[in-house]
């Protein structure tokens, strides 16, 4: 099966990239292949790309030569030059451009202000509309995509951590094609979605995160990753950040957990032929964070096993005695020395990963207009997990073209192939590979695990050589070997933008784009399993295509040499479809063979999700004097997913900018600017259907009588006909600061923010028929603060160090969730709790900030002390009490990033760090219930208490009783990265080669601080909001190291 | 483009509907009647509700069954048990309400559904009139109307209310059936039968008749009003039984049989009460009734009934069981347990029956002489009654009782009209042998039979038959047989204000001993 897969999709890669290069290749010779080498006159105009005015005495030099013209007046220039020569345009305080000549008698041409001035900078805002940096009234963070590719993660989101402020990115522990946690400004919904809208070249993505198995009760399962990871990082010239709801307000129902804002890189004109390559290797290795005891090895009431029955009972016990040397029956049956044998059982279980990462990119750019980029990355990631990986190829093209003087043409495309194999399952999964991994008892060599045929099943080499006498938790080489799972992803996502513009400066533009993603994520739990020994397999086919249609119209005037006004209307259609196919059952007929129609029990289904929203929006810019600017929006919104009927909703937005330092000379100030906005947008539903009542059935009675299909009507939860969009209303002040000639940077931003009518499933009263309601209820505010300094302390020719420093401060507390106190969201299961109950889960809480973490806490007398029941001599755990410990955000974040250049070499590294969470570690609980901990060395072998009970349950007791002692300060401080560079002079290389540098990195380098114990306390197992400030045994901590190499020819 | 959107805008824009999903206009309603006929007679959660709430609690109660373990059959020694005592509330609205509220109002004025709607105004009381006789006052009139009213917390309506409201909604609905009107195709009941309409007026009667004897002590003149109304319009022979057939399947087994046998056969016990009553009487069915499991001997004179109120071992020998000089040598296997005959996956389940109606006949006719006003006496109501209740037995395959049989037993077993309460008691007694299955019924009618007249100080709160209470350590009903249920726990966090209206309202509160309103003194 998985060699045909490959088969295909090669075929299929091939198909496509030869389609591309064809297209690349013809374009290219028609664009080249005009004129010849004669002697022409070129003539032209040259205008400011940001403000779009013309620039007298623009130096317009041929290639090569010393002949040169200046710019008119108005920008006009005429220079008499061979037809195969190249232009070159410089002019101080712009960066200079080349354009080949390639037989065109008339060129015009944009030139782009140097970015070392931020009075000229232009930033990249809602629907890619480009501003001038002093006109934009909110705040905007931006990111270079160099910046995302030396130090390399599969997902490109996850190099944002610790670079935003704002920002909280976290990744998850979850293999190689893991899911990334991005959070802008708090939470926008208390129950669903909150990651931004991801939106590459004006193509919104799909983002979805597909799950198969249930997050919300801590189960867990198999991470399949999500939308934005699929992007190659070699592609991207830049992101732009938008947090605010002013900055997203033209994005209306979309934008409310707001946009990240990637453009691809496009064409470049250049001296050489314009293909750069991009190869980057890296190895990653497990990092052990654990420190278990080593004084007692496996057994239970301090005795060692004797036999294999006791050996198999008591692997999830070290309880025994203590270490002694002597030969000691295991659970296979062997006797191996009582001492010291799992330390470094992680570094032996996992194994040493490498990643491999190669772009090959052809980029042509003719002149301003005409230009083309074609890419193919490919990335072989041999996860450090064994058995685990993943492989994507992506295509990527960007074309822009020119049809005469008023038609515009931009076509983008990316196709990416990804094989995500076995990602590894996590939490209370069963299956879970690192959770036997992590606790076997200090006597235990991991490696004897894998059994005869290393990969953890018996000499038949099917049955599982299950090492505990629970077989719930799975030999980590049996899950890792013989359990299979994959995700083959095609996605292919593409747009069309045909614009007019008319003389008079009317303009016209419609966009057609595409995302269309297509995953089959199987699972198999083999024949042989011990929990499961007929197996169990399913097959999931997800279709997921989002289609936007977009119009925009508008023009930009200029009342006067004061006041100008920007002008712009749109509509767009959205559809999104979702499609699923399942076939899944139990027990294969015949043993391991892993076949949908080898199942003797099959269940299927078909599900359709079909949203639709209509939008049209209206912007208007107004600028007064270069120094006062202001910007009014509005959109209104047209859900399918809300009340039928009355499903339209306007959102207004106002932002304002002040550019003081034009009016007050401050010395030593470059640009002071002062910013004000507030905006109200609306958040969609996060599913279609739940405003009307839907029937089916429920099987079939079929009896002597007749037949009787069973009604169902609904699914427990009331729809609700009235549904509103949730509402985020949101006030920003800031100011962005430049002194010394863009020595020091200072960027702030305040603001305060309010979602109301989050629509969460609201738990009523089943004699109502149902168990909860769909209602417009939640009410959060947050306050926060943000600041991005950057500084250059040195700067000389040889020399530089640059410094940027961001930090943020968030405070959210929820207000309301309509009248109920609290909703609970994941827990974690104590397999050894008292009543089987949850040990710690997290909840919604009004008056609190959000994602508190619930546990037990002991009875305590009124001094706050543990009471000790006389008989265990320790708490006891059945009149333990709950208690809140705290919310699963860190309100503070921040990083610092140092830059130094010294000729050719550069060097920078990134510290980041986050405050003021908690997080429950359930890694940490169940070491202690197992006596792995080292805080359950001091044992009494008399026994605890005048029951005199052992120790396993008298630190059990304890477990039980003060949960709380497992939840922590989720902080750390990390040495996240540094990167070494050198690049090669290009004169060595006779020209030949433009750009060759090398450069040498490491990721995860170390960690300064962290509380935690035994883990990494950025150990989420999932993305979604529901296990939050819960860690359940997953992907351990790694580290990557390794090379990148880039040549540009 | 605006144009092509506002055609779109028409299907999904103005819906959001599911195209793989079915809306209330293109569904036929008779589904949902399936589905609450089905549920009727278990939950579809592996028939948790009945379980705990049925056999672990109110068999024990009237000594159907007995148990040694504490914890599941909690009933047997009259343990508060709240989260299983509340289970059937639990499940009840959700999945027997909420469906029959869609039945409702899926068929309101739709004069093709006109039959079905009927139907459904009589399953709501039958649904309701076994949740108030477990509890009292229940949310009744908002009940199940989450989604149609946007009640999320309904109101708790007084037993009073709710069957005043009961007993003129049966009895309207059932005199509206027509003939002429529509078949309803989802009735597993009388589907098959060949006047449909016809056994779903005497089903109707027949109930109403059940709803209006509840009412013996509180309001005799109410019951005796509506008595009148049913006088030979009620059930005529066990062809007219409603029965559901089950087959093999987790929604359409039978969910008693599923739990008790596949879950908890070694815990649970026919009492001694039961056994001993059918040995005294010779009774034919006791030997499909019984069964001694590990020799499958069915034999009536081996059956051996569990005494009520022991465990295994404890510190008190007074209640250890195995300290009985008749402990069988075998253990707890020496008992008497359900014979798969009348208890297996694919056993039916006799919703409402000829037998029992004839019963409560001859128990009306015995109260109130000359109430029938017709040539049948209660003599002879009680011989239907008793004979059907033996003949029913036919409904489950395998059973051995005969015509022959039951003519003998009535024969040996005539009513003694002469003294009213020994007639009703052996009404009664019957009425309590001919409703095992259905322990929420047996339990009501005891309840409803208790009479003051009882002179015997051990069962002077007893109905009929008089039961002896058991007095275990630490009940929690100072050793008197329970009157109700207590409601579950969770009401207090989903529906607080509503609840303590209800439980301010019950004599000594949330208890099992508080009396509800039929259930006087």
């Amino acid at each position: 099966m998985k060699k045909n897969f490959y088969k295909l999709k090669l075929i299929h890669v091939l198909q496509i990239a030869a389609l591309n290069v064809l297209f690349v290749l013809l374009f290219s010779s028609v664009a080249v292949g005009q004129g010849g080498g004669t002697t022409m006159t070129v003539k032209g105009k040259v205008t400011d790309a940001v403000s779009n005015e013309t620039i007298p005495g623009v130096n317009v030099t041929i290639k090569g030569t010393t002949t040169a013209v200046a710019t008119d007046a108005n920008g006009d220039y005429s220079i008499t030059a061979g037809s195969t020569a190249t232009l070159v345009f410089s002019f101080v305080g712009y960066d200079s451009k080349e354009i080949a000549i390639a037989g065109r008698p008339t060129i015009d041409t944009k030139i782009q202000p140097s970015a070392t001035q931020l009075k000229e900078v232009s930033i990249t805002t809602a629907l890619g509309i480009t501003k001038e940096k002093r006109a934009v009234g909110y705040s905007v963070s931006t990111v270079k995509g160099a910046t995302l590719t030396e130090v390399r993660q599969n997902s490109v989101v996850n190099e944002l951590e610790g670079r935003v402020a704002g920002v909280n990115v976290s990744g998850v522990a979850t293999g190689p094609d893991g899911a990334t946690n991005v959070i802008i400004r708090g939470l926008t919904s208390l129950t669903g979605n909150n990651q931004p809208l991801y939106v590459l070249n004006g193509v919104p993505l799909v983002n979805n995160n597909y799950s198969p198995t249930d997050v919300q009760t801590g189960y867990g399962g198999r991470d399949r990753g999500d939308g934005i990871g699929d992007i190659n990082p070699d592609d991207i010239e830049s992101m732009s950040i938008l947090k605010g709801a002013a900055a997203t307000a033209l994005y209306g129902y979309r934008g409310a957990n707001g946009v990240v804002l990637i453009t691809t890189k496009k064409g470049k004109s250049g001296d050489g032929i314009g293909i750069e390559v991009h190869s980057n290797y890296q190895g990653e290795s497990v990092i052990d964070e654990t420190d278990f005891q080593t004084k007692y090895g496996q057994g239970g009431s301090g005795t060692k096993p004797t036999d294999l029955n006791s050996a198999l009972g008591s692997m999830e016990s070290s309880w025994g005695a203590p270490l002694d040397g002597s030969l000691t029956p295991q659970f296979d049956g062997v006797s191996r020395p009582y001492s010291e044998a799992a330390k470094g059982n992680l570094s032996r279980f996992y194994k040493q990963g490498t990643d491999l990462n190669n772009t090959a990119a052809f980029s042509k750019s003719w002149d301003d207009d005409d230009n083309t980029r074609f890419s193919f990355g490919e990335l072989q990631d041999n996860s450090y997990v064994p058995n685990s990986g993943l492989q994507r190829f992506s295509f990527n093209q960007n074309t822009n073209l020119k049809f005469g003087k008023n038609i515009t043409l931009a076509l983008t495309s990316q196709y990416v192939s990804e094989y995500d194999k076995n990602p590894p399952s996590v939490s209370d999964e069963v299956g879970n590979l690192n959770f036997g991994a992590l606790f076997l008892p200090p006597n235990v060599n991991i490696t004897s695990l894998a059994g005869p045929n290393g990969n953890g099943t018996m000499a038949d080499g099917v049955s599982e050589l299950n090492p505990f006498a629970d077989v719930y938790t799975t030999n980590p080489y049996f899950s890792a070997y013989q359990f299979q799972a994959a995700t083959h992803r095609n996605r292919f996502t593409g747009s069309a933008n045909l614009k007019y513009t008319s003389d008079d400066g009317y303009f016209v533009g419609f966009q057609v784009a595409d995302d269309y993603t297509n995953d089959r994520n199987t699972n198999v739990t083999p024949t042989g399993t011990a929990y499961e020994p007929d197996g169990d397999m399913y097959d999931q086919d997800v279709k997921q295509t989002e289609l936007n249609l977009d119009l925009t119209f508008g023009k930009n005037y200029k009342f006067n040499k004061d006041l100008t006004m920007n002008l712009l209307f749109g509509g767009n259609y959205r559809q999104s479809v979702q499609e699923t196919v399942y076939a899944g059952g139990q027990t294969f007929a015949t043993p391991s063979l892993y076949n949908i129609g080898n199942l003797e029990v099959l269940q299927e289904s078909y599900t359709l999700n079909q949203e639709e929203f209509e939008s049209i929006y209206g912007s208007a810019d107004f600028g007064y004097k270069n120094f006062l600017y202001l910007t009014v929006t509005g959109r209104n919104d047209w859900y399918s997913t809300l009340a039928p009927g009355k499903v339209n909703y306007l959102y207004p937005s106002f932002s304002g900018s002040f550019v003081y330092s034009e009016l007050v000379k401050i010395p030593g100030m470059d640009i002071g600017k002062l910013r004000l906005s507030y905006a109200d947008v609306g958040g969609e539903a996060d599913n279609p259907y739940q405003t009307l009542q839907t029937y089916g059935i429920g099987g079939t009675l079929s009896v002597a009588s007749g037949n009787y299909p069973l009604g169902t009507a609904g699914s427990g939860l009331v729809p609700n006909s009235a549904l509103r969009p949730s509402k985020r209303k949101e006030f920003e002040i800031g100011t962005e600061d430049d002194f010394f000639n863009n020595r020091l940077r200072i960027d702030l931003a305040y603001y305060h923010k309010n979602v109301i009518d989050d629509i969460l499933p609201v738990t009523i009263d089943y004699t109502s028929g149902y168990n909860s309601a769909v209602l417009n209820v939640g009410n959060v505010r947050d306050d926060g603060f943000e600041f991005e300094v950057g500084g250059t302390p040195v700067k000389t020719s040889k020399f530089s160090w640059d410094v940027d420093l961001n930090g943020s401060y968030i405070d959210s507390k929820i207000l309301s969730l309509g009248g109920q106190q609290f909703i609970n969201l994941g827990s974690v299961e104590g397999d050894s709790t008292p009543d089987g109950n949850s040990v710690a889960n997290v909840q919604q809480q009004v008056g609190k900030a959000p994602s508190q973490i619930i546990a037990f806490d002991a009875a305590r007398d009124s001094k706050g002390n543990i009471i000790i029941d006389p008989e265990f001599g320790s708490p006891d755990p059945s009149v333990r009490v709950t208690k809140d410990y705290g919310s699963a955000f860190d309100p503070w974040s921040g990083g610092i990033t140092n830059t130094f250049k010294y000729g050719h070499f550069d060097l920078s590294f990134l510290i980041d760090a986050k405050f003021g969470g908690k997080i429950f570690s359930n890694t940490n609980y169940i070491a202690y219930v197992e006596g792995l901990s080292k805080e359950t060395l001091s044992r009494n072998p008399a026994g605890y208490g005048t029951d005199q009970i052992p120790a396993s349950q008298y630190y059990s007791n304890y477990a039980n009783s003060d949960v709380g002692q497992f939840i922590y300060n989720a902080g750390f401080i990390k040495f996240r990265s540094v990167n070494l560079g050198y690049n090669f002079p290009t004169k060595l290389f006779n020209s030949k080669i433009h750009t060759l540098r090398i450069s040498f990195f490491c990721h995860n380098v170390f960690t300064i601080k962290k509380w935690v114990p035994n883990v990494d306390p950025e150990s989420s197992y999932s993305a979604s909001i529901y296990s939050q400030g819960l860690e359940n045994p997953s992907v351990p901590y790694s580290r990557t190291y390794g090379a990148n190499l880039s040549i540009q020819l | 483009m605006m144009i092509a959107l506002a055609s779109c805008k028409k299907e999904l824009l103005k819906e959001n509907t599911n195209p793989e999903a079915v809306n209330a206009a293109g569904y036929n309603p008779n589904f949902l009647l399936s589905s609450v006929q089905l549920n009727y007679t278990g939950s579809p959660n592996f028939g948790a509700d009945t379980w705990q709430t049925e056999w672990g609690g109110i068999a024990g109660y009237i000594q159907h069954v007995s148990s040694t373990n504490t914890s599941f059959y909690y009933g047997d020694k009259y343990l508060s048990s709240l989260g299983n005592e509340g289970e059937y509330f639990d499940q009840v609205y959700i999945t027997q309400v909420q469906p029959l509220v869609e039945l409702f109002e899926l068929t309101l004025n739709k004069p093709q559904y006109a039959n079905l709607h009927r139907m459904a105004e009589i399953m709501r009381a039958l649904v309701f009139e076994r949740v108030t006789d477990i509890y009292g006052d229940v949310p009744y009139f908002q009940a199940g109307l989450g989604y149609y009213d946007r009640i999320y917390t309904p109101v708790y309506d007084k037993q009073q209310d709710i069957y005043m409201d009961m007993l003129k909604q049966v009895s309207g609905a059932t005199d509206s059936l027509d003939e002429s009107a529509d078949k309803p195709t989802g009735d597993i009941y009388y589907s098959s039968a060949s006047d449909q309409i016809a056994e779903w007026k005497e089903f109707g009667n027949s109930l109403l008749l059940r709803i209006a004897m509840r009412l013996t002590k509180v309001d005799p003149t109410t019951a005796q009003k509506w008595v009148k109304t049913v006088i030979n319009k009620t059930m005529q022979s066990n062809a007219d039984n409603a029965i559901v057939q089950h087959i093999i399947g987790s929604v359409y087994q039978n969910r008693d049989a599923w739990v008790i046998l596949q879950e908890d056969s070694t815990d649970i016990r026919l009492s001694d009460t039961y056994i001993n009553s059918m040995k005294n009487t010779n009774d034919p069915r006791l030997s499909n009734v019984a069964w001694l499991y590990p020799a499958s001997d069915t034999t009536s004179a081996d059956q051996l009934g569990m005494p009520r109120g022991y465990i295994i071992g404890g510190l008190n020998p007074a209640f250890d069981i195995t300290k009985l000089s008749t402990y069988p040598a075998i253990g707890l296997d020496g008992y008497s347990t359900f014979n798969p005959v009348i208890l297996s996956l694919t056993s039916p389940t006799l919703v409402l029956t000829y037998a029992e109606t004839e019963l409560l006949l001859a128990d009306a006719d015995t109260r109130w002489p000359g109430i029938l006003a017709d040539p049948t006496t209660a003599t002879d109501h009680y011989k239907n009654g008793v004979a059907a209740a033996i003949t029913q037995y036919q409904a489950y395959p395998g059973a051995t009782t005969t015509a022959a049989q039951a003519t003998a037993y009535v024969s040996n077993h005539s009513l003694n009209i002469a003294v009213m309460d020994s007639a009703l008691n052996q009404i009664n007694t019957e009425y309590w042998k001919c409703t095992f299955l259905d322990e929420y019924e047996t339990w009501a009618n005891w309840r409803r039979t208790s009479t003051t007249a009882n002179t015997n100080s051990t069962t002077r709160a007893s109905g009929y038959p008089a039961l002896v209470p058991t007095n275990y350590p630490g009940n929690f009903t100072g050793g008197t047989i329970p009157r109700r249920m207590q409601y579950p726990a969770d009401q207090q966090f989903t529906n607080l204000a509503n609840y303590k209206a209800a439980v301010a309202r019950l004599p000594g509160g949330d208890v099992q001993i508080a009396r509800m309103w039929w259930d006087t003194e």
